[in-house]
């Protein structure tokens, strides 16, 4: 249904687009999360610059100068992407992040840098988008465009996929065990028939989408036991208080002081099921002894958290994705970054346990889709919501957004 | 000490009256858990039972009857800490060797099966405690087996978490015919997810290690306990918002629900409040609910995803995690709701504990090629088996089951899966019936009938003391009756006491479950048939009256003759020494209540359901081949009703097979009672003798032992009648049989219900008086469409 509505909407989007004026700088995009808050900010390059506003200048300057912003902002200068292009203008793209409970800190930033003056709505996703619409509205009298956050997330990884070769990525020979695993880029353009896939967000909940064309998607599962889980659990059981710190824990442990794998049970394989002896038959199986558990160093109980969340979620992929007849998996979301060890386990899951039938690939700016996605809404002509596209009769986007929606329920 | 759950023996407590009948066991199979064990034998019951003895040539009496000690087969199944499985090993040591040894050499025949986790660690420990060999059982195949015999035995084996009932249970027998495949998912230390086909296929198709160990093992870390009803106690004390990420906590609650149509409370990330940034202390409590909710709903989600991959729509969920514990149930039943959409549903056993040692035990069976043992239908023991308590984790403490003859679907039910025995569901709402009483024509009840369930118990149990004085009478030569008589009375009123704080403390609440506690309660107590004197003195005077009877319906004009024998029939009904009302009036006016007598306190035509008409062009049309009767009550109405209504149908040419029960049950006869009756009738009516000989008049017992009929567990003599027979008609009477069951029962072939309401209450509910006719014929035609 999706896509029959998309051809119709994209002639009428053609027949309109004569009429496009470019939204005012600075061009950035939100997505709001219940942990973190994503924000992608496009620079544009310095042939430009003399066509910028003097007031954007030291917003730029401080966006782009710092990797820290207050006490708890930080900018990913590995993701950072020179020569991206939208609209005619070339920049670069900046990956920015902060807690979303320093939201006040940055609602106060932004009003101390007279965002306001800039522009009067900023584009946001996430469930944020709703929850601190009001106070975007009262605080700094900004409207945020609110859009749908899967949308925004695909969008921003075909974008992504597309213009940054590197990007996607999967791992040829998956080795829990290694640190080295190879990495090898995996070409995923919507000329390379990259559909179906299915797109596995893990943030601080998980939600899985069956993606069979472009806008032809629907969100067939997700698990509430997700990248939120693994802090909040490593925080409680380790006392650590990063995901940085959770993360380097995990790596450094070893989960089978803590798990109880199928030859504790069976003192090897069980060989009726064939299932092998190592593997994990109970997540924290061991704990309940008060022994065990004196032994369990804090490394240890980072991993197994690690382990079990990671391969759950590996697990419902899995079942999601051969249910749905799709044989590749595109893993996203925070939860993936700088955490090769789930990468890898997630990528060796998916291999043995549909016996090397369903792909797993990783995608290099996991966490910053959905606000690149959002970003792409404000700027990207191909995007039937864009803000700033006016039709012939002048109608806003607002009229013209529901017309779609109008024109959705007519189909 | 919180292990409430398993009510474990303590050392103490190991004693005869735990471990019964230990001298007399033949068969043992263990289940070795982590903290519970399990154990499962068969023993030689002793029972006392009545025999009638005919003898033709005796004026006294119309027959005599004996009391005897009979033995017979009991499975029984106990629960113990693993920590005590050596003092327990020892003690069936002890009882085993006995006075000859002989108990031991019958253990050492065969090899001593166990499964479970511990069966490898105590294996040599049983060997040299017990002198046999031990032989391990793999617990997935014990598991599955076990499933499959308790779904076959059991009937309400199976319910559903039905969070806006109270209790929150629903009985359910859907899977019991084998017929589709389901998937049951056993959650120990991990998770395994078998899918079955049928009691010995089935595959492991999946599985996840976030299971049981895990709420243990992570409970015992956030909590610093290790025990494990502890951690669940705790975990029901406390709120998992406080640690879970809502979806209201990310949209903010408004839009959450006005903008996306989801609950602000669903969970969008477990722990998702835990992390360190929030800078807050979490309590115990809370930390605990939200890692059995996560762990719950993550095996929830989990089965679904399997159970849709491999088109299953009905999961069994099984294991030590779910312990009858509500939260647990309410999770996982909510985690297949919500992702299923109510496609798949979820259920559990009442018996879950002892699938695996069940299992073990059938394994054993079959191995030593011994699968006959096993043959017959096996029934729970109502009064020494431990309550149900949904909830409570007060899990299944003892069960006995006791071996029957072999019991088997009557093959005339329209639709066995469809078919409920039970009008009145005491233990919760009734609205699953209400379509059903529309159907029979009468007033459904309220649907949340809580009064009824009050009613009835307090019906039953100001009963108590006629049973009881009734029993003791009945064994005038017994020094010991009074002291029995004693017991019974205890044990009856326990299960009034228990029942009256847990509903389905014994499976659903019916009027048939009461009546049935009352009889395992009387068995158990020693007394087989409290009314055998009084059901004797009945039929003799009834039998005194016969002749004259049959005399007077002979005088009547042909055409009058069906509703003559209709009301004859419904006149005899009445008496029920069952019903309050009626004991009332016999015991009032003694033998001057007479059949005449009891058809003037009939409700005059129009009955309540009134079918007469119906019935008699029916009848006249002489389409009949074989009809087949459920007699009821003895004396009056087996001889001056339901005879003569038979020896009519006979001189139309219509064979009938009177059903009586096997055992007895208040003053319902029996089946051996009905042969003594039957023959002497034959040596007075030679159309009855002829018919006899002939085979066009044949007496089936139907197995039971109930005052009510439940047609999913008829004889295999019965069923194999009705077949050979062809069997087009069928007549079943009586308040038990026609009305507390059977009331809406649909059957492939014509079927004559007939009761009188002999209750007010009753009557009342149905939409009548007391002494109300419900006289319904329902043809085949008829039940086939609606």
């Amino acid at each position: 249904m999706a896509s029959r509505q998309l051809s119709e909407t994209k002639l009428r989007r053609r027949s309109m687009s004569t009429s496009y004026r470019l939204p005012p700088l600075p061009w950035f995009g939100m997505d709001i999360g219940g942990t973190l808050t994503k924000l992608v900010y496009f620079e544009p390059s310095l042939d430009n610059a003399e066509e910028e506003r003097e007031k954007v200048a030291h917003i730029r300057k401080y966006l782009t100068s710092n990797v820290a912003y207050g006490t708890t902002g930080l900018r990913d200068v590995h993701l950072e992407m020179p020569n991206v292009s939208f609209l005619g203008r070339s920049g670069t793209l900046h990956f920015i992040r902060f807690p979303t409970c320093s939201m006040s800190i940055f609602i106060d930033m932004a009003k101390d840098k007279n965002l306001k003056d800039l522009a009067d709505m900023i584009c946001a996703t996430g469930g944020g988008a709703y929850k601190f619409e009001s106070d975007f509205q009262s605080r700094l009298g900004m409207s945020l465009l609110k859009l749908d956050e899967l949308e925004c997330l695909l969008n921003g990884l075909i974008f992504l996929a597309e213009r940054h070769p590197l990007e996607c990525y999967y791992l040829p020979e998956p080795d829990p065990s290694r640190s080295d695993c190879l990495r090898q880029p995996y070409s995923l353009t919507r000329q390379s028939d990259c559909y179906p896939f299915l797109a596995v967000n893990i943030g601080s909940g998980v939600s899985i989408i069956a993606v069979r064309g472009p806008r032809d998607w629907n969100r067939v599962s997700g698990t509430s036991l997700g990248g939120g889980t693994f802090l909040g659990l490593c925080c409680l059981l380790t006392g650590c208080e990063t995901f940085e710190d959770a993360i380097a824990l995990a790596e450094r442990g070893d989960s089978n002081k803590v798990d109880k794998l199928v030859m504790d049970i069976y003192g090897g394989d069980y060989e009726l099921f064939g299932l092998r002896g190592d593997l994990v038959a109970s997540s924290f199986g061991h704990m309940m002894s008060v022994d065990k558990r004196a032994e369990a160093k804090p490394e240890d109980l980072a991993r197994a958290t690690l382990v079990m969340l990671t391969n759950n979620i590996g697990s419902i992929a899995r079942m999601c994705a051969s249910t749905q007849g799709i044989d590749r998996v595109i893993f996203t979301g925070n939860f993936l970054r700088c955490n090769e060890l789930s990468v890898r386990l997630l990528a060796h899951a998916m291999d043995y346990w549909s016996r090397g039938s369903i792909k797993a690939l990783f995608v290099q700016h996991e966490g910053y889709l959905g606000a690149l996605g959002s970003l792409m809404e404000l700027v990207d002509p191909d995007s039937i919501n864009n803000a700033y596209f006016t039709s012939e009769d002048g109608y806003k986007k607002h009229d013209f957004l529901r017309l779609c929606n109008i024109f959705k329920l007519l189909i | 000490n919180t292990s409430e759950y398993c009510s474990s023996i303590a050392i103490s407590e190991l004693s005869a009256d735990v471990l019964r009948d230990l001298p007399t066991a033949q068969r043992f199979a263990l289940d070795i858990g982590g903290s519970l064990s399990k154990i499962v034998y068969q023993s030689k019951r002793k029972w006392r039972k009545t025999f009638v003895v005919y003898d033709e040539n005796t004026d006294s009496h119309l027959y005599s009857t004996q009391e005897l000690e009979k033995e017979a087969d009991c499975l029984h199944f106990i629960k113990f800490e693993t920590r005590l499985l050596e003092n327990c090993l020892d003690f069936i040591y002890d009882n085993l060797k006995g006075s000859d040894g002989r108990g031991l050499e019958i253990l050492r025949n065969s090899p001593l099966r166990v499964t479970g986790g511990g069966a490898h660690k105590y294996r040599l420990a049983i060997e040299a405690k017990l002198g046999c060999v031990v032989e391990k059982e793999d617990e997935m195949t014990c598991l599955v087996r076990g499933c499959a015999f308790m779904l076959k035995h059991i009937p309400g084996e199976l319910f559903s978490y039905e969070h806006d009932s109270s209790p929150p249970c629903c009985f359910a027998d859907e899977l019991s015919d084998g017929g589709e495949p389901f998937l049951l998912v056993n959650i120990g230390s991990g998770v395994s997810m078998l899918k079955v086909e049928n009691e010995t296929t089935f595959t492991r198709i999946g599985g996840t290690s976030l299971g049981g160990g895990t709420f243990w093992g992570l409970g015992s870390l956030l909590a610093g306990t290790s025990d494990f009803d502890e951690l669940l106690e705790i975990a029901s004390q406390g709120d998992h918002r406080n640690v879970d990420m809502l979806v209201g906590d990310i949209y903010g609650s408004e839009s959450a629900s006005s903008v996306h149509g989801l609950s602000a409370d669903i969970i969008a990330s477990s722990f998702g409040k835990a992390s360190k940034a929030d800078c807050k202390e979490f309590s115990k409590p809370d930390l605990l609910r939200s890692l059995l909710i996560t762990v719950s709903n993550n095996i929830g989600q989990l089965a679904f995803l399997y159970a849709s991959r491999h088109q299953l729509r009905r999961i069994v969920f099984a294991g030590f995690f779910i312990r009858g514990h509500l939260l647990t149930m309410r999770t996982l039943t909510y985690g297949v709701n919500f992702w299923s959409q109510g496609s798949v549903k979820a259920y559990f056993l009442r018996h879950e504990g002892y699938l695996g040692a069940i299992g073990a035990f059938v394994r054993g069976l079959e191995k030593d090629r011994r699968i006959g043992v096993l043959t017959g239908s096996w029934a729970e023991n109502l009064c020494t088996s431990s309550s149900f308590d949904v909830g409570s984790w007060q899990g299944m403490a003892a069960l006995e089951l006791d071996k029957r003859k072999e019991l088997t679907d009557f093959p005339l039910l329209r639709d066995r899966l469809d078919y409920v025995p039970d009008t009145w569901d005491l233990s919760q709402s009734c609205q699953q019936f209400q379509a059903a009483f529309q159907s029979a024509r009468l007033n459904p009840p309220p649907s949340q009938d809580l009064s009824a369930r009050e009613y009835w118990l307090n019906c039953f149990e100001a009963s108590i003391d006629r049973h009881q004085q009734r029993a003791v009478l009945s064994q005038p030569d017994s020094p010991s009756a009074t002291e029995r008589g004693e017991a019974f009375r205890l044990a009856y009123q326990n299960f009034f006491k228990e029942a009256r704080a847990n509903p389905v403390a014994f499976g659903q609440l019916t009027v048939r479950r009461i009546l049935d506690v009352q009889e395992h309660c009387l068995r158990e107590s020693g007394f087989p048939d409290p009314f055998w004197v009084l059901k004797r003195e009945e039929n003799e005077v009834a039998l005194d009256g016969l002749q004259s009877r049959l005399s007077h319906l002979a005088s009547l004009p042909s055409a009058d003759l069906p509703a003559a024998l209709i009301r004859g029939l419904l006149g005899g009904n009445v008496f029920d020494w069952g019903a309050g009302r009626v004991a009332e009036l016999l015991a009032e006016h003694g033998k001057q209540f007479g059949l005449n007598e009891a058809m003037e306190q009939l409700q005059p035509r129009p009955w309540l359901v009134d079918d007469l008409d119906a019935w008699t062009s029916r009848l006249k049309a002489g389409v009949y081949t074989c009809a087949i009767v459920f007699v009821d009550n003895s004396g009056c109405d087996l001889l001056l009703g339901v005879l003569p209504f038979a020896i009519d149908l006979l001189d139309r040419g219509v064979k009938v097979i009177l059903a009586a029960n096997h055992g007895p049950a208040l003053n319902d006869v029996t089946i051996f009672e009905l042969r003594a009756l039957i023959r002497r009738v034959g040596s007075f009516v030679p159309r009855v003798a002829d018919a006899l000989s002939s085979g066009r008049l044949l007496l089936a017992g139907t197995g039971s032992s109930s005052p009510c009929l439940d047609l999913r567990y008829v004889s295999v003599e019965v069923a194999d009648a009705c077949r050979q027979e062809q069997v087009d008609l069928v007549v079943i009477e009586g308040m038990g049989r026609a009305v507390h069951t059977n009331l809406y029962a649909k059957f492939s072939c014509d079927c004559l219900k007939l009761a009188v309401l002999k209750n007010a209450w009753l009557a009342d509910r149905l939409g009548g008086n007391l002494f109300s006719v419900i006289c319904s014929f329902e043809p085949a035609a008829a039940a086939a469409v609606g």
